[in-house]
């Protein structure tokens, strides 16, 4: 490679084969090159009369934005648009996380110079940590090619690769209807709305857009009093319910049972995890024994009521 | 089903290994002095379980030749040893433990018998005096490579001569040549594990169907042996209650009930990973799709009521068609489904043993072990 100073519109910034980095954020590059110089040039090769970016592309934005005329760069002989690839894949790789985007494009880019499915799933994969087999390979090319209003959710948002992999297994229109639904909520909850609705749908071979034209789901989107994270919040609420009818029903059974028993405040009353074991959990704080003993009296009383039963019905 | 086998140099002079080979004239044939290539060829494969079910590899086994069966922590299990001759299996269950469990591995046969066998002896020595159930089918099915091994009626014929072992069989195959072969005893169980017709129709990939399964069962019976069945995992589906019932109905018209040792129930159950396995491998299953909640080792089941229903309407239909003296008991459930449901509380895994040994061990039995 050689080191030269090249004018900055000698460089195509609109040619983005080599590019990784998508980043936005430059200030404290800018900063830096202000104060150091340019310490590592980066690597560019020729193109007709121009140069295109191999790596460093943070590097010679920033030094645009700042106004440079000349870019140091290290000019490289190779022409090989796979290895040029791969060069900026190891250079980017060894000083910094990619992040899923960047992997997907990465992966989508050697795809398309020709690298067999079975190489990039065992050679490329697990460096950028993820799980080497082919499903995850078509998640992540799916991902590259997905439309914008996608792309922009996982670029801000960076859910995790179980959240993108549950959202592109849904239709390029329901992607739409749901992301709305998605940017209010954390990762876990946008993971279970995501396979619910799956779930559901699949169980009850109805589309998405059908489901969601229900008088319950269009009470939620429709209503001008709740905020968009309640929207999303009762759209979970109520794709639970579809998804787990008898647990629901359960839960339902017992907090009617506790109202019938106009259960103590301050006393809880807890089934166990799912209703998986035979028992009811009672828990109550005490600062004194006079305390301790009303919560004793009011539960002795409860313990006298028929409606008690209904805490331990529907364990079969 | 098997399309290409490889053999560990190191194996390549035991006796089984001449035989498997002998018996697979058709098949490709690699000798190697690693397992690379093997795992090369799954690294390759789109779906690399599915490719691992696909090689036979013939190598020897360095250990452990007699393990406890792991059963989850939590419920209560049935106190089973596992035989590891065979790792992993030709057939594609949508449910199966096993891509889990082994991840993309070979169809393994172990082929060092004689040395496998000195284990056994070990492991029996150790135990004499106490009852126990010993078996093959845990990481693999006991009969899907019958064909190419042969080596059913030899484990027989070892286990027919120690009495203290229960020895079973377990398999969804109709390969019985070889037990048609041995001679039968009253310790050594083939059992099948048995599903609603739509169940297996569309979860057991490679499987012969129920109703084929049965009429193995019949010929097993009618040469001697005394059988057990497996309805594991049971599933909630449309019309579950008729379709078991059809089954257990079959079953018990079938096989004389005397002559089963031993049913048992399993609801469907399998770890969030498994999960996530059965929809990227089964995108067509409806597994995952049922209510099912994590219990308390973190496995997910079907909601405890749900499930309740599911094996009442199951011990109803044995009932009603005759099998109310069979033993029967659960794989991996917790006191409250085996006393509401069965109506005792095993507690602990040496009850589940006594409750299946009963006409073995000091109750006046007139069962001959051989
Ligand atoms: S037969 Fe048994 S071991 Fe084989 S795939 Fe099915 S469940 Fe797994």
């Amino acid at each position: 490679m050689r080191y030269e100073e090249v004018s900055l519109r000698a460089i195509d910034f609109r040619d983005e084969r080599y590019r990784i980095s998508r980043g936005a954020g430059l200030e404290h590059l800018m900063r830096s090159i202000r104060q150091e110089g340019l310490v590592s040039p980066p690597v560019v090769c020729r193109s007709g009369r121009r140069y295109v970016l191999v790596t460093g592309w943070k590097r010679a934005l920033a030094c645009r934005a700042l106004g440079f005329r000349k870019l140091p760069v290290l000019i490289t002989e190779e022409t090989n648009e796979l290895h040029l690839l791969r060069l900026a894949f190891s250079e980017n790789g060894a000083t910094r996380e990619f992040s899923l985007l960047e992997k997907a494009d990465l992966l989508d880019k050697l795809n398309r110079l020709g690298m067999s499915v079975n190489r990039l799933v065992r050679e490329y994969l697990p460096p950028l940590g993820l799980p080497a087999t082919a499903v995850h390979l078509r998640m992540m090319l799916s991902l590259a090619g997905a439309h914008r209003s996608v792309r922009d959710f996982v670029s801000e948002k960076s859910p995790s690769p179980a959240v993108v992999k549950a959202l592109l297994g849904f239709s390029a229109g329901d992607r739409r209807l749901l992301l709305p639904l998605l940017r209010p909520l954390g990762q876990n909850k946008q993971r279970q709305v995501l396979e619910d609705l799956r779930d559901v749908c699949r169980r009850d071979g109805i589309p998405v857009r059908r489901l969601f034209r229900r008088q319950g789901f269009q009470s939620i989107f429709r209503s001008s009093r709740l905020s968009m994270l309640q929207k999303a919040e009762a759209a979970r609420q109520g794709l639970k319910r579809m998804r787990f009818p008898a647990l629901n029903a359960r839960e339902e059974e017992f907090r009617s049972a506790l109202r019938q028993l106009k259960w103590p405040g301050g006393i809880t009353a807890q089934p166990s995890p799912y209703f998986e074991e035979d028992h009811v959990t009672v828990s109550f704080r005490m600062g004194s024994r006079e305390e301790f003993r009303a919560a004793l009296d009011k539960l002795r009383d409860i313990a006298g009521r028929d409606e008690l039963d209904a805490l331990f019905r529907g364990k079969g | 089903m098997i399309e290409r086998i490889f053999v560990d140099r190191k194996a390549a002079s035991e006796p089984l290994t001449r035989r498997i080979l002998k018996n697979s004239p058709d098949i490709p044939i690699e000798f190697v002095t690693r397992r690379r290539p093997i795992d090369d060829r799954m690294a390759a494969a789109e779906d690399p379980i599915g490719e691992g079910k696909k090689i036979l590899w013939l190598t020897r086994q360095k250990g452990g030749f007699v393990k406890p069966c792991p059963c989850t922590p939590k419920y209560i299990g049935c106190h089973y040893f596992i035989i590891n001759s065979v790792l992993n299996c030709p057939l594609d269950c949508s449910y199966c433990i096993l891509q889990l469990y082994l991840g993309p591995s070979p169809v393994t046969v172990f082929v060092n018998l004689e040395e496998m066998r000195r284990g056994w002896d070990a492991f029996i020595r150790r135990r004499s005096g106490r009852f126990f159930r010993v078996g093959t089918g845990e990481l693999g099915d006991s009969l899907a490579l019958d064909p190419l091994t042969r080596t059913a009626a030899e484990f027989i014929s070892y286990f027919r001569t120690r009495p203290n072992a229960f020895f079973e069989l377990k398999t969804k195959t109709v390969h019985i040549q070889g037990v048609l072969e041995a001679e039968p005893a009253e310790n050594i169980v083939i059992s099948w594990s048995l599903n609603s017709v739509p169940v297996a129709r569309r979860e057991e990939k490679g499987a012969p169907s129920v109703f084929e399964r049965l009429e193995a069962a019949r010929e097993v019976v009618k040469r001697g042996f005394p059988v057990g069945f497996h309805f594991d995992p049971l599933v909630l589906h449309p019309g579950w209650e008729e379709a078991y019932g059809r089954i257990i109905e079959r079953l018990l018209r079938m096989i004389p009930a005397d002559r089963i040792r031993w049913i048992s129930l399993g609801s469907l159950r399998f770890s969030p990973a498994l999960k996530g396995m059965i929809e990227e491998r089964f995108p067509a299953s409806r597994l995952p799709l049922g209510e099912m909640v994590p219990g308390r080792d973190g496995k997910l089941r079907y909601f405890k009521p749900l499930r309740l229903e599911l094996y009442r309407g199951i011990v109803t239909a044995l009932r009603r068609n005759g099998g109310e003296g069979i033993p029967l008991y659960f794989c991996m459930e917790d006191g409250e489904a085996w006393q509401k449901i069965l109506k005792k509380n095993p507690g602990r895994k040496d009850d589940v043993e006594r409750a299946l040994s009963p006409r073995v061990k000091g109750s006046g039995s007139n069962l001959r072990l051989y």
